[in-house]
Formats: C-alpha cells, structure tokens, sequence
C-alpha cells in the first residue's frame, strides 16, 4: 500500500493530515516478470495468473514538502472558503452527482476576485471540480505536479471550518465540537529555543526551514567541535484534526529541469 | 524470558511434521486441480453441468412448486439464459498483486485453490491485505459469448474499518491491473460505466442498514462487483427476491470468530447453497484461540456454515517464520528490550492484588463447586477472556447464586481493573480508583453487606497501604512517576541523537494499549522540557482528584440536605445534638484527648492522607493551570469556564457571527492564513497512537516511522511491526520494546504467546482428527431445511407412479408462512424458523413484528428492549396498534439461550445486553424487578385480550409458533402489511378478511355507548362472537348479558337506532 501521511500545520497548535497515494498504474505497466501461479478459477472459465511486483514507491519527506507547498493555496481555499454559505449555495453545492464543474471560471472568478483591482489573491491551480458522491468531491489540481485533491465528507469539512473560524472563542457551548480524529496524538519535536539559551548556545537559527532535511545536524557540525552539543528539545502537543482529505497523486514533476 | 519480542518457531518437532503433513496433503490435491486443467476448465463444466440439471430439475418441478404458496426462495425473476460452454471463451488473465511478502502470497494461492477453505492466521500477519487481493482474484469477470461479464462477490461480517481496508486496497490493486480488461469491458458496451466515473469491473460497494433503497440495491447487485454488505439486509434480499443465490459467485466471511450459533451468516449460506452449488465460499479468521473453546467448535462452526477445508497459518509455520526470521539475520536489526522494573511500592502493590485475587476465585469456587471450571484459577486470571469465562458460567444462573457470590464476581472484575490500571496508568488515578470504593464500601446503617469481600483479605491492606504512600509518605508528597515515563524520555533524547548521526526519514511512533495511555504520555512529553515538568503534572492530576472530590462531596451534601430539611424540625434536646465544639482558644481543655480519639477513629479507614490532600496547598493550582492552557490546546482538560466569563464573549460571538455569514476573506486575512500553514517535517513528529489503531500493517505503512517504541507489549503489534520490518528491510526501523520486569504485564504478554500457540497446536490435532465429509446431491438428510426435505420427498414420490395411495399424502404439502417485519432479521429467530422450514417473508410492518396467521401477530421483545419500550413508552402504542387490528395481539418475551430465565439480573444495575439489541439506552436498563413486573400487569389490565408468551430462548419460541400455526390459515402479506400504514390509505380489507373486519369495526362502535366499559366490551363479545347475533339479542338477554339493567337499555336502543340507519 503507498498510502503516505502528509501532516501540514494550519495554524499554531492544529494538524492536518492529508493522505497521499499513488497511483502507480502507469508506473507499473510494464511488469515482465513470470507469473507466480497460474490456476482456474472454479466458479469462472477464467485461469487467472498471478503477479507480484515487488516494487514499492513512496512519497519522499522532501516530496512531500514540496507537493504541499505548492497545494498550499488550494487546500486553505478548501478548508477556509469552500463549505462558506455563499460558495456552497451558489455553485459547489449545486453541482449534480457526476457532472463537473470548470472551478476556475465559476469560483474562483467569481467570489475570490478583488473588487477594486481585479487581480486574484488566491493562487489556485484546480482546473476543475466534480462531484463523485453525495458528500464526495473531487477536485483536479495541475501545476508541477498533478493531483487529485478528494474531499469525503463535505459535511465534516463544514464543521472543521466553523471549528478553526470560531475556535477561539471561549465559549465552549456554542462553539462547534472538534472534528479531531480517534485517539491519535502528535506531538511536534522542536528545539527548546529557552533551555538551549540557557545552556549557552544561541540554537534560533535551527528553526529556520532549510532545503536539507538534516537541517539540525549540518548546523551542528560547523559549530564547534570540541564540545558536544546539547540541544534540549520540546514536545509540542498539537490537535490532530480528522483525516478528511485524500491526494492521489498522478504525475510527479521533473526531477532536472530542462 | 530474554526473548519476550520475537516468538520462535515452535520447538514441537511432531507438531511442524503434522502441519507439514496436511499441507502436502493439500497440494497433492490442488495439484489434481491443476492436472486436470488441460481438460479445459473442470470448473466450468462443473457450472454448466450443475446449473443445468438445476434448470432442468427445476423445470420438472415447476408445477409442483406452483402448488406451494410461497416457495422458500423466490424463483429467479431474470431468465438467465443456459448456454453451453465456449471453449474460445476460457482465457487467462494477469493479476498483479500488492503482497509484498511471500508467504502472504502462498496463503492467497492457498485459499484460492482449496475447495471452501476456512483460514485461520496467526495475529497480525496481514489478514486485510490478503484478503483483498483475494477478493480482487475473485472477481475476475467472466467471458460469455466473447462478451465479458462481472460477477458479484458479496463480503460478510466486515467491520466498518474492514470495509475501509479493502476499500483503499481494492482501489490500489485497481490501478494496478492490466489495462486489457478494463478495455473490453468498455468495449463491448456490456457494462456502462458508472456514475463514480470508474469503469472498475471489480468495483468495491458497501451496503449498510440505511444507505441504499430497494431498487438501487437491486441495480447494484445486477451490476455486480465487490459488494460487502450487513447480513441482516442480504437476508432480507435473499427472501425477498431481489437477489437469487445463483447469480452470486461466491461469499467470503470476514472474523468467522465472531459468529455465534444460528447466526444470520450462516443462515445466509444456507440459502446460497440450497440454491448455488457452483460458487465459492471462503472464510477468514486472525483468532485461533476462539476456535478452541467449547467442545470440537472447529468442527461444529464448519458444519455451521459449510466450510470444507481448514488452512491453518500460525506464526510458527515454516513458510512464515523463514520469511519473517531470515531478514533478521541478514541485518544486525536488533529489537532493543528496555525492561523496566517495578518500583517497591508498586510490586508492594502487585503482589497484594495478586493474593486477593486468588482468594477470591477460591472464595468463588468454594462457594459455587457445581458451577465452577478447573480453568478458573491464578494462571488464567490474566487473560483476556477469564471475565467472559466467569460471566457465561454465571450470568444464566443468576438468580441461583448468592449474593456473596455476586460480590465474588464483582470484586474479581475489579480487582482485574486495578491490575490493568497499577501498570498503566499513573498512581493518582489508580489512587482514587481504589479510594472510590473504599468510600463506597464503607459501612452504613442502609447496607448489610459492608465490604466487598476482598477486603477482608489480609493483603488488601497491603494494597492500600502502598497506594497511599504512593502519595504521600514520611511527611512528605512523593507522587510517584511511574517508571516508564522517565525511560521513555531517555529513550526520545537518544532518538534524537541518532537522527543527528544517522540519516533516518521518518517519525518517531510511541505505541501503547489504549486511549488513556496515549493522553498520558502525551501530556508527560508535553510537560517533560520544563523543570520539575513532570511532578507539575503530578501535582495538576492531585489537584484535578480533590476537585473531583468536593464535587462529590457538595453533591452529597446536597442531596442530604434536600432529605433532612424536611426533618429537621423535630427539636432535640440540645444536650443530645452533637456539634463541633467551637471555641476562641486556642487550646481548649481536653482538646489533645478529642484529638487522640479522632485520629484513632480515622485510623482504621485511613482517613488521614485524605485530610492531608485536602489541606494541600493550592499555590501549585494556579501555576499548573497555566502551564495547561499554554501547552494543551483544548481537548485534553476539562476547563470550568465561569458564568462571568460567558456573559462577556456572549457579544463578541454575535459579531464573529455576522462576520461569519459575510464570508468572504479579505486578502489580509488570506495572508495570515497563509502564514500559519507549514509543512511538518516528519522528522521532527512523535506520534502516539494506540494498538487498535495500529493493527494493520497498512497502518504502519502510512505513517513510515524510523523510529519505534513499544511502550507496552502487544503481541498483534509485534507481529505488525515483523511484518513492516520484513517488507521495509532496507530502511528497517530502530524498535525500541518496554515492559516492566517481573510485572503482570510481562506475564500477560507470555500467555497470549503461549495462549495462541496452544490453540493452533489443538487446531492442528483437530484438523488431523477431522473426517472427510462428502455428500452426495441426491441425499435427503442434506436437506436439514424440514420442510425443504418435504418437498423433495414427494417429489420422489410423484415420480414412482406406482405408487397410487401417495395422492391423499402430496396434497399434505403445504408450506407454512410467517410475515416478519424486516427490520427483526438482527434476531435469530427468523433464521430459526426458516430450517424449520417455515417460510419467512419479509415486509416492512406497521404493526407487529411476526404474523403468523390472520388472527395472531406477535410482538417479540427481547428483556433489555422490553424494560427500554416500558420506558419510552412504545410498547403500550404498539399494542394498542396490535389489538386494533388483529383477533389476538401477542406480546412474545424472548429470553437468551444464554441468559437466566429470569428478570432478577436485568432489574440489577449492571446490564447484560448484547450490543446487537441496540435501541435502548444503557442507563435506561435499571428497572427493577418489582417495577418491570408492575408494568407488565398493568399492560395487561389495559389490553385484556393482550397474550403474553414467556419463551427461554428462540428455539422454544420455534416450537411455540409452529404450535401455534397447526391447523390455522396462513397469513397473507399484503393484507398485513396494509394494516396500520395510516388510517386514509389503508386498503380495503380483502374478501377473506371482510366478514371479520366488520364484524370487529360494528363491535367497535359500541365502544361509543356512554357508560360502557372496555370490561363489559369485552364480556360482550366474549359471550357473543357475531355483531349480528347481537342485535338480534333482545332486552332481557343483553341485561343477563351485562348484569346491569340501565345499561342493557343503552344498549339495546343503539343497537336499535343503528339497525334504523342502516
């Protein structure tokens, strides 16, 4: 299965996760190899040969990143704009099961225009919107890489939004309950910026994002080496939202650029 | 003992040599298979031969059956047309599978090429994925006439996480097949795609209680696919004609484990083999151990539901534990083992429960010798299923046993708790769990009983004891940690050392039994980068337990003033009334004796400790709470949000809610939406999740950690965590694995080893002692439907013509109906009733539950749901509903074979339901018995003619309704179902029924006579069965009639004045 879990930070304490996977059709048309077994099937006039590859592909980290980047956009139009009254009544919840709709033209044209300047804030790249299911959508994404983007349940997409909108509100009564997901925790590792000043080192600068995933160790080294480094991490608690989102990913970009 | 993580091959040479054995015996004979391939596809002919000698049988019988009212099984409505085989037809066709490891794919080749196997796999190997490439081989379409056509797998039992599984490994399996298939299926226009746009022949769909109608089930079927869908509404299908055995290919079961006796699965194969001899049947199972618990259950739930082969798959199977082991020895991947001991007050502790534990089951022994099994004893208490043991033996005698009895049970269940609950959770919790029954334990003048029984063993001393010193000792607060939290610490400072060292993707995953654990070790991580981070916690959790104590005190006190106010005025004698004895100095007279009789009064029941908790300072409060909201979002803790605070932000909810209804984001604030969205680099992620969530190797896939730790043992995980080690062996992951030492924990784990492994060495012995079973077709006992083996009796003989005095005994063949509300198929006693070769009908009923003639309709309740429907009222709607349309409204009270005859254990607070009968409240089950008896009288006060049947278990109430349909007419369902739809709509009553409708709608007028009651009503037409009779009655005989002559006269001139308009 290459079912892999992006988790995107969507604000200071809350996850989620967006489920990745493959699909490796294309990737794995031509399978050579013998089949391991050949037998009829007695309830068909079928003899069915079985194959395994063994090939397995995943997503990589840095992948990942990258691919979540440059969703970025969308999956906050999808989360923050989409299940809004206006967008919902007027197009999104209109559409008819297995019909499609050019997302372009009829939302993004429509509701995320600025009135003064004409120009877009939102840089989406869904090219188009259909509806699978009752509460099932699916949106087309094509830039670098090209996905696509389904949302299960629209009505549980409804509740995260009015979650994250009235979240802080204290008032635990008429704020919506939390669309968490089971009993799955994540906690987030990250440099304990006070104890490591305390200790002495001055460690902000590992918070900073860089390309390499080692981005921690790399620092490390080029520090002085007769001293072992002390780093104090901290585990960060954050809400774990529930898993409404699924990415099939269809084309990966180029690895060299022409 | 050093090896807790990898469990062996298993060391009984004779026990490999006789699996080894079967499974040669087994190839040999797919090997025959597969010999006779070249014939050309024994299966198919083996299809054609059956299904045409069916037509022809069932052609021959047509008429015959034409005779019977309704037959068993609806006839196939769609003529399938009966041709003879191609040749050209039969073609091979590639699969690719998704199975990574080889023996998964032996173990698919297995089931796939036995005759209706029944898998049973060690624990955590995988089951889901093989199951669903299976299901994927399975559905592999059929060519007919060059035209491709799908064919329809239903899948049973699954669970909702199942029907996901299969669901996403279907879809990847989908995007794995060759493209070929797909193609000619579009193609040839056989099958349009559908709606979801995919043009999968092997579609996956799920059909649950509410999410399809009639006829788009009915499409779905015909479409075909992969189908998993409740049994209770296959059932209900299967009857009703919306789909005919023959057209499904085959069935596969999913935790055969968990089908009980006369379930609807194995009714539903019924049905499917009575009418489909050609389609396969396959089970799976991943729970050995439940396969070896009553006397020979192998063989009696293959008999149950048709099975003909077992393969059985433990760890220890060669082809598995090769797979498995040999990667270890390639890498030096070693499982670090972190054995953690017992601090002394927690074996202390330990060693306590234990003792009192064994008393107990003694104690229980001794008192029920009759009842009790040699099983129940210390060495069993720590499996899993000991309480199920206990509760099957003593929960149908209930109301046998003696109270002591019941405490015995009671304390045992608890005093298992508090073991789980000594090494899982932290020892304020297991503190006050213990200090909660104490308090509820002790003495009062309302109870006879004082204590539970194991505190009068001397060891439950010790336990309290050392509970409490946990707490607080010499003086001071120790608030102990347990000791893995600090081990788990270490162990992440490690980690992220060697993250820095070695380049190794992936998160960090803790892994531990249940919700609880996960929430704490959340919040100890959460807590650990601080100083004193951890006693903080300590303090926060004391703080949370003596708020949660004045709680319950207020409440008490509340609940005592409310019965004491209105008392409170009798006037004692101020002499009598004991009061505190308030003074302003400091030191008053005797003060140190008063003191010394208190604290020798408080010393028995400990009481001490509790006033040092209360008097514990509060400074911790404030801080600990600020430390919470700051580091713990928001679901973890209670937060007591005050009234004052409500009021203020009632506005400020007003205004974000008009903003809310605007909607549309302006760019600044897109802006800082941006901003707070990051990627998480999954390196830097710990996520802590339980076992259940992690019993899949898929789930491991997902997540792709580096790193692992085990915080508790697990032996389903273990065998996860081989598997993704096994298939990941280039990236294998560090497994750190933890337990406490020479603890209960460390001892459950070896029995689950030890548990599984026993099982399948019995299964194995089993299977070697199995007798092959064939049958023949032709065989009458096959039939063990009776009425079934009636109809082909007299088929045989019809067609010995000599036989001339046969024709007084053929028209004896009439089949008995019974109409059944289909939402009762959740119960067994449909399934029941059809082998005993009723036909069952379903229909959605307005009234009633079961018909069984036109005159009788029946309400069947189980006890929970009868106590539920007193509650709520229905019940006395239903009947109502009951007697308005039928001669004899039936209240039917079923009982469990399992249960007591009784109402004394459902009138006892803890309930005893099965989940199955779901539509009562578990709170609402607290009737007693007295109350539960008082309504049923008064029930039956209101409806006089309301029957009551009291049946012990639905084979009885078999019995009963087939004795009561002797010699009656059957039910017709169109009439029944009509009844009660809604008073307008309701149709005609049918000529059969006419005479009797109106004779009950005329006797119902009378009701409107002033002065008549419903008593003397039903004195009336209890003496005179005709409307008619009646008025011809003249005055004398009605006043002989109703003893009251002013009411005789009323009668007598409605009678008249109706007989004038009429």
């Amino acid at each position: 299965m290459t079912l892999s879990i992006a988790r995107i930070k969507i604000s200071d304490n809350i996850i989620l996760p967006l489920r990745v996977f493959i699909n490796r059709k294309q990737l794995l048309y031509n399978i050579t190899n013998e089949p391991i077994i050949q037998a009829p099937l007695l309830s068909n006039n079928s003899i069915v040969c079985l194959k395994s590859p063994n090939t397995r592909i995943f997503v990589s980290n840095n992948d990942l990143e990258s691919l979540c980047d440059e969703i970025r956009d969308d999956i906050l139009l999808i989360i923050y704009e989409l299940t809004s009254q206006e967008v919902m009544n007027q197009t999104i919840g209109k559409l008819r099961v297995g019909y499609n709709l050019d997302f372009k033209k009829s939302v993004i044209n429509r509701f995320f225009k600025d009135d003064d300047t004409g120009d877009y804030y939102i840089d989406s790249n869904i090219l188009m919107v259909t509806r699978v299911s009752k509460l099932k959508y699916k949106f087309r994404f094509k830039k670098n890489w090209e996905v696509d983007i389904f949302i299960n349940n629209i009505k549980k997409l409804s509740d995260l939004r009015d979650y994250l909108l009235f979240r802080h509100n204290p008032n635990q009564m008429s704020s919506p309950s939390i669309p968490i997901n089971s009993v799955k925790k994540v906690l987030i590792m990250e440099p304990d910026d006070y104890l490591n000043i305390e200790t002495g080192k001055d460690q902000t600068m590992i918070l900073q994002e860089d390309e390499n995933d080692s981005g921690i160790i790399d620092q490390q080294s080029s520090q002085d080496d007769d001293s072992k480094p002390i780093i104090h991490y901290r585990y960060k608690p954050t809400l774990n939202l529930a898993e409404l989102i699924d990415i099939h990913v269809l084309q990966r970009p180029r690895r060299h650029k022409i | 003992m050093s090896q807790l993580f990898v469990q062996d091959d298993s060391d009984d040479e004779g026990l490999q040599d006789e699996l080894s054995r079967q499974i040669k015996e087994l190839k040999e004979l797919q090997e025959k298979i597969l010999v006779e391939e070249p014939k050309v596809g024994s299966g198919v002919d083996v299809v054609d031969e059956t299904s045409q000698s069916e037509k022809k049988k069932t052609e021959k019988v047509e008429e015959e059956e034409d005779k019977v009212l309704y037959p068993l099984i609806p006839n196939d409505k769609y003529e399938y047309d009966d041709k003879k085989p191609d040749i050209n037809d039969i073609r091979s066709v590639n699969i690719n599978l998704s199975l990574p490891l080889s023996f998964q794919q032996q173990v698919v080749e297995n089931a796939l090429v036995s005759n209706d196997p029944l898998v049973i796999l060690g624990k955590g190997l995988g089951m889901m994925s093989i199951v669903s490439n299976l299901l994927h081989i399975l559905a592999t379409p059929t060519k007919l006439d060059g035209k491709l056509k799908r064919s329809l797998v239903l899948v049973l039992n699954a669970t909702q996480s199942d029907n996901q599984r299969i669901g996403e490994e279907l879809q990847e399996l989908f995007w794995l097949s060759d493209d070929d298939d797909d193609n000619n299926l579009s193609k040839n226009g056989n099958i349009s795609s559908d709606q979801n746009g995919n043009e999968n022949p092997r579609s996956f769909n799920v059909v649950t209680a509410d999410s399809l109608s009639v006829e788009k089930r009915s499409k779905l079927y015909l479409s075909g696919g992969i189908i998993s869908v409740t049994s209770r509404i296959l059932i209900v299908d299967l009857l009703s004609g919306i789909i005919h055995p023959n057209r499904i290919t085959g069935i596969v079961v999913l935790n055969v484990e968990n089908l009980r006796h006369y379930s609807n699965e194995s009714f539903i194969i019924e049905i499917f083999r009575s009418k489909n001899k050609w389609g396969f049947l396959k089970g799976f199972s991943e729970s050995p151990e439940s396969f070896v618990m009553e006397f020979s259950p192998l063989m009696r739930k293959m008999k149950d539901l048709k099975f003909k082969n077992v393969l059985l798959w433990p760890r220890f199977r060669v082809e598995i534990s090769s797979c498995l082991n040999d990667i270890l020895k390639q890498k030096s991947q070693k499982v670090i083992e972190i054995k953690v001991s017992l601090t002394n007050s927690m074996s202390q502790i330990q060693f306590g429960l234990i003792e009192c534990l064994k008393k107990c089951i003694a104690e229980l022994i001794r008192k029920n010798s009759e009842l009790a099994l040699d099983w129940w004893n210390i060495e069993n208490a720590l499996d899993l299923n000991f309480q199920r043991s206990i509760d099957s033996v003593m929960v149908p005698n209930w109301h046998r046993i003696s109270f002591e009895s019941k405490q015995l049970v009671k304390d045992i269940r608890f005093l298992r708790h508090l073991m789980k609950l000594l090494v899982t959770s932290d020892s304020v919790t297991f503190y006050e769990e213990l200090q909660l029954s104490l308090e509820a334990n002790k003495p009062s003048i309302s109870r006879k009983y004082t204590e539970s029984p194991w505190l009068m063993a001397t060891e439950s001393q010790l336990v309290i004891s050392h509970s409490r010193k946990r707490i607080y000792d010499n003086e001071r607060y120790q608030l102990e940690e347990q000791p893995k939290w600090e081990q788990v610490l270490s162990i992440l400072e490690d980690i992220s050392y060697q993250r820095n060292i070695s380049k190794k993707n992936g998160p960090t995953l803790i892994a531990c039994s249940d919700p609880a654990t996960c929430r704490q070790i959340t919040s100890v991580l959460a807590y650990s980068n601080r100083k004193d981070g951890i006693k903080n916690l300590m303090n926060q959790k004391l703080n949370l337990y003596r708020y949660r104590k004045e709680e319950n005190k207020r409440l008490l006190k509340e609940a005592n003033d409310k019965e004491t106010q209105d008392t409170k005025e009798i006037v004692v004698s101020t002499a009598f009334v004991k009061e505190e004895v308030v003074s302003k100095r400091r030191r008053t007279r005797g003060a140190a004796t008063v003191a010394a009789v208190e604290r020798l009064r408080n010393a028995g029941a400990g009481e001490d400790i509790e006033n040092i908790i209360d008097d514990y300072d509060v400074s911790w409060d404030e801080m600990s709470r600020v430390i919470d909201e700051e580091v713990l979002g928001s679901d973890e803790y209670i937060k007591y949000s005050n009234e004052a605070e409500d009021e203020a932000f009632e506005s400020d909810t007003e205004t974000a809610e008009t903003c809310f209804s605007a909607a549309r984001t302006s760019k600044e604030v897109w802006e800082k939406v941006k901003n707070d969205y990051h990627y998480i680099n999954c390196n830097d992620q710990i996520i802590v999740d339980c076992f259940a969530n992690l019993n899949d190797e898929t789930a491991l896939q997902e997540v792709m950690p580096s790193h692992i730790i085990m915080y508790e043992p697990d032996l389903t995980f273990v065998r996860n965590l081989e598997i993704y080690r096994a298939i990941n062996h280039e990236q294998a992951p560090v497994i750190y694995f933890m337990y406490y030492g020479d603890s209960i924990e460390e001892q459950r784990h070896l029995t689950a080893i030890k548990k599984e492994k026993d099982a399948f060495t019995k299964l194995i012995r089993e299977n070697a002692m199995l007798a092959q079973h064939f049958e023949t077709e032709g065989d009458l006992s096959h039939y063990k439907n009776l009425a079934d083996r009636k109809l082909q009796l007299s088929r045989l003989r019809n067609t010995s013509t000599r036989i001339a005095g046969g024709q007084n005994l053929l028209h004896e063949v009439t089949q008995d109906v019974v109409i059944v509300d289909s939402r009762e198929f959740n119960a067994s006693l449909p399934g029941l009733l059809y082998r005993y070769g009723v036909c069952v009908i379903p229909c959605m009923l307005t009234v009633g539950d079961y018909i069984i003639t036109p005159d009788i309709c029946i309400e069947r309740k189980s006890v929970a749901d009868l106590i539920g429907s007193f509650l709520n009222n229905r019940l006395e709607s239903q009947c109502k509903k009951m007697a308005k349309y039928y001669k004899f409204p039936t209240l039917l009270i079923e009982f469990d074979e399992d249960q007591s005859f009784s109402l004394e254990p459902f009138a006892e607070k803890r309930s005893y339901r099965r989940n199955e009968s779901s539509t009562v409240h578990q709170i609402s089950s607290t009737l007693s018995q007295f109350e539960i008896q008082m309504k049923l009288s008064k029930l039956a006060l209101k409806f006089p003619n309301l029957k009551i049947i009291w049946s012990s278990s639905p084979l009885q109430t078999v019995n009963i309704i087939l004795e009561l349909k002797l010699g009656r007419s059957q039910p017709d369902p169109s009439v029944s179902m009509a009844l009660g739809v809604s008073k307008n709509s309701r149709s005609q009553p049918t000529s059969v029924k006419t005479n009797n409708e109106t004779n009950d709608e005329l006797y119902k007028t009378l009701l409107d006579i002033p002065g008549l009651s419903k008593v003397d009503y039903f004195s009336i037409r209890k003496k005179v069965k005709k409307f008619s009779v009646l008025k011809k009655l003249s005055k004398e005989d009605l006043t002989n009639l109703v003893d009251d002559e002013g009411l005789a006269q009323k009668i007598f001139n409605f009678l008249n004045i109706q007989e004038d308009e009429i």
